[in-house]
């Protein structure tokens, strides 16, 4: 049995697209202009020492002073120091780097920090963890450049070293 | 001039189907894009930028933002409700360390300080509850780039002597002369 559909046997649906397509339009007109692409975020994970060493008991145990017995950072042979210049112009800037170590402390160029922290990298016992200790009006843009440094030296975890003269304030 | 051969017959429409269908994809694109930049990002907050940051773990669902950065009363003034502007007006100064947590007024490392304790708190209480093993909250730290050292090293601590153990610092992907990130 064949069956033959005549060609004009009923008006067929006509969905009307032309408005939905004008809405669509206006609604990506509106996200487009109103779209500030962030730039891309990425984050630092902290070497931190075990949970057990560093948990308080109680909140109450949380106090202004200096808490020496809860450290945030781990063993290391090579530390960086960091310092800024205290005047109006240069405050938060790097003014000063040393890397310092068993032997002693030595002064670095900032721009030859890289160079310096890679040839450390060959010698020191630790190859894994470094320390940064920085002024407290230093900058934290300045800071995360000395980590950068760090991390491409080939130093995979990095701690901070309280700021010289440092309190906990607890404002 | 003759255009097209045929017998003058029927209307050409063009078909709109897969335009709309793109129009559609991108529309949809956007719409997730906005939602995911409000949620995220505190755009007062200019981050540094750093070669070593590694992409966010998305997996991450126990997490609290602090925002870090200096005072600026401009950033508050057309997005705060009147009473609370006159209170945010007068606990802080232009320049003054300012502590933002999503969903909260602007804090002084006090009430960081009060704030975090009842976190901690109220989540050991939960992990217990459910029989885990203790806090597992990553604290995801977004400083200003002008902030300083000891503001950054302040909190930091603070979030130690909590009890907090997963700390992660923020910052912006700048891209190496030689293509990478």
């Amino acid at each position: 049995m064949t069956t033959r559909r005549k060609p004009d046997s009923g008006p067929e649906p006509n969905l009307p697209i032309t408005p939905m397509l004008d809405m669509a339009f206006q609604l990506l007109a509106f996200f487009v202009m109103t779209y500030h692409p962030s730039d891309l975020e990425g984050q630092m994970d902290l070497s931190l020492p075990s949970e057990e060493l560093t948990r308080a008991e109680k909140p109450e145990q949380t106090t202004n002073a200096p808490t020496d017995q809860t450290p945030i950072n781990l063993p290391a042979n090579l530390t960086v120091i960091v310092r800024t210049q205290m005047d109006d112009v240069h405050t938060g800037q790097i003014s000063d780097v040393r890397l310092q170590d068993d032997a002693g402390t030595q002064q670095v160029e900032v721009g030859k920090l890289l160079e310096e922290l890679k040839k450390q990298h060959e010698t020191v016992e630790n190859k894994e963890n470094i320390k940064i200790q920085a002024d407290g009006k230093l900058k934290w843009q300045a800071v995360i450049q000395v980590m950068d440094a760090c991390q491409q030296a080939g130093f995979k975890n990095i701690s901070f070293v309280p700021p010289p003269n440092f309190h906990m304030s607890g404002q | 001039m003759s255009h097209g051969g045929g017998e003058g017959g029927g209307i050409s429409e063009p078909n709109l189907t897969p335009l709309l269908d793109v129009v559609l994809q991108l529309l949809m694109f956007f719409m997730m894009c906005v939602n995911f930049v409000s949620e995220q990002v505190n755009e007062d907050i200019r981050l540094p930028q750093s070669q070593a940051v590694k992409p966010m773990d998305k997996a991450d669902n126990d997490v609290l933002f602090i925002n870090l950065k200096p005072f600026a009363l401009k950033d508050f003034q057309d997005r705060l409700p009147a009473d609370v502007l006159a209170r945010v007006q007068e606990r802080f100064r232009d320049g003054d360390e300012c502590i933002l947590i999503p969903g909260k007024e602007p804090m002084r490392r006090s009430d960081l300080k009060v704030w975090l304790n009842q976190q901690y708190k109220d989540a050991k209480e939960l992990a217990e509850s459910h029989g885990g093993k203790g806090v597992n909250t990553a604290i995801v730290i977004r400083a200003h780039k002008e902030a300083d050292y000891a503001q950054v090293f302040e909190i930091l601590q603070l979030c130690k002597n909590v009890g907090y153990t997963r700390l992660k610092l923020r910052a912006l992907t700048k891209n190496t002369p030689g293509g990478g990130t």
